[in-house]
């Protein structure tokens, strides 16, 4: 037996430990020695013994009736603990959910917002796309107004379409032509203003007349243009222009040519 | 020595079968019931701390460590330290009222030792009294070390060195008969 186990053992330590008063520390270190040192463990062993047949030699015969007692109130017991278990468990999974609920809330509400500023986004997006392609038209009929091979020319109604005025931009070199409706006089649902180019002779359909306020709208060009018409169609537009319904022309010489001065 | 009762009771306490409870009483409760006596010395009080720390070891039995102490030794502690707090909460509440009546002092019931322990009983008294009375008074009235040598009128290292050498001489006293109550158990 080691000197220090020989100290141990002639102290008090397992004793009181064996009595329950020692400290946390005390204890620690008594079970540090009963598991490290096989002869304290057994001098440990033997004092339980002991104390167990020393505590037995006073052992009392129970009153009958106690036995059925003290298991009813055992029994009482668990029965108490479950529901109180069962509660808690309840009341857990209650917070659980309420706050599961809460936090699905919370994010359908930000996805809703995400939504939201997502399509803003999009919106503002496309809104550049958009004054971005406006301005590039604006530029480009700028450019063409201003260029010295542009053409101007004013369609004036006749008596049928007194109130029409329009002015056509044709640039040959670029090959483009663009009209600006200023006035436009009504007409009834079914009929419309069609725009025509006279090509070799043959009136070439070109696009519907609308009013365009401040804006040029760009019309198709056409090769060898020898005048411009306007004649009224039924809605939608014809494929073969009606002559008698014509209200305004305008021929491409050098008496109707206007130089742009810009 | 663990005995195969022992064994059976600690895994049915652990895995939380009532079960448990009811071979625990059979086998444990007479001894319990005179430690309480002992400390108490009243066995109307006695009773109610049988039952309170069958409560206890119940409730607390997934504290009980198995490597650390054996199963009485475990239980042992348990109805000391109820039948000690019921003691004192007694006194204390004794010491409140004006004292009357006889009936407020301790007095120790007719009490019929467990015929199984009879012979038991006859080692214990074959220990040397100066030993007995250490243990008893550290064990079964709750004393510190301290408190006994004031009431025994010892030093402190008496207390001591009795509470060892009593110890150890249990082992003399009961003998063979440590075997026998192995198997009892």
């Amino acid at each position: 037996m080691s000197d220090r186990v020989s100290q141990f053992l002639g102290g008090d330590l397992l004793e009181s430990y064996l009595m329950g008063t020692t400290s946390p520390i005390e204890s620690q270190e008594v079970e540090y020695y009963i598991d490290k040192y096989p002869e304290v463990q057994k001098v440990y062993k033997e004092l339980q013994e002991n104390l167990e047949n020393y505590a037995i030699s006073y052992a009392v015969q129970t009153p009958k009736e106690l036995r059925t007692k003290v298991l009813k109130q055992t029994e009482t017991t668990r029965r108490r603990v479950v529901p109180l278990l069962s509660i808690a468990a309840c009341t857990i999974a209650v917070v659980f959910g309420v706050v599961a609920f809460l936090i699905y809330k919370q994010n359908q509400v930000l996805l809703e917002d995400r939504q939201f500023t997502s399509n803003l986004l999009e919106n503002l997006n496309n809104d550049i796309v958009s004054n971005r392609e406006m301005l590039q038209s604006v530029e480009e009929q700028f450019m063409i107004l201003n260029n010295t091979a542009t053409q101007k020319y004013i369609l004036t109604g006749n008596s049928v379409g007194r109130k029409l005025e329009a002015v056509a931009y044709v640039n040959q070199l670029e090959k483009k032509s663009y009209v600006h409706v200023a006035s436009l006089p009504e007409l009834p649902d079914e009929q419309v203003y069609q725009m025509w180019a006279q090509v070799d002779g043959k009136l070439v359909p070109l696009d519907i007349l609308k009013l365009t306020k401040d804006n040029l709208v760009e019309i198709p060009y056409e090769e060898r243009m020898a005048s411009l018409n306007v004649t009224i169609e039924p809605k939608g537009g014809s494929k073969e222009a009606t002559i008698s319904k014509e209200v305004a022309t305008i021929n491409f010489n050098k008496e109707n040519e206007l130089q742009d001065q810009q | 020595m663990k005995t195969f009762v022992e064994k059976h009771i600690v895994e049915l306490l652990k895995a939380g079968d009532d079960r448990a409870m009811g071979l625990l009483y059979d086998h444990y409760a007479d001894a319990l019931y005179g430690i309480a006596i002992k400390v108490t010395h009243d066995e109307e009080l006695a009773q109610d701390v049988l039952q309170e720390s069958f409560v206890k070891i119940w409730k607390n039995a997934h504290k009980y460590d198995v490597k650390k102490a054996r199963l009485f030794t475990w239980l042992f502690r348990v109805v000391q330290n109820t039948a000690i707090d019921k003691v004192r909460s007694r006194q204390r509440k004794q010491s409140k009222e004006v004292q009357t009546d006889s009936s407020n002092v301790y007095h120790l019931k007719t009490t019929s030792l467990a015929i199984e322990h009879i012979d038991v009983k006859d080692h214990t008294e074959s220990l040397e009294p100066k030993y007995k009375e250490v243990i008893d008074a550290l064990f079964f009235q709750g004393m510190t070390q301290q408190e006994a040598s004031d009431e025994l009128n010892i030093p402190l290292g008496t207390v001591k060195s009795r509470l060892k050498i009593g110890l150890r001489e249990l082992r003399k006293v009961f003998g063979g008969f440590i075997i026998i109550l192995s198997t009892m158990l």
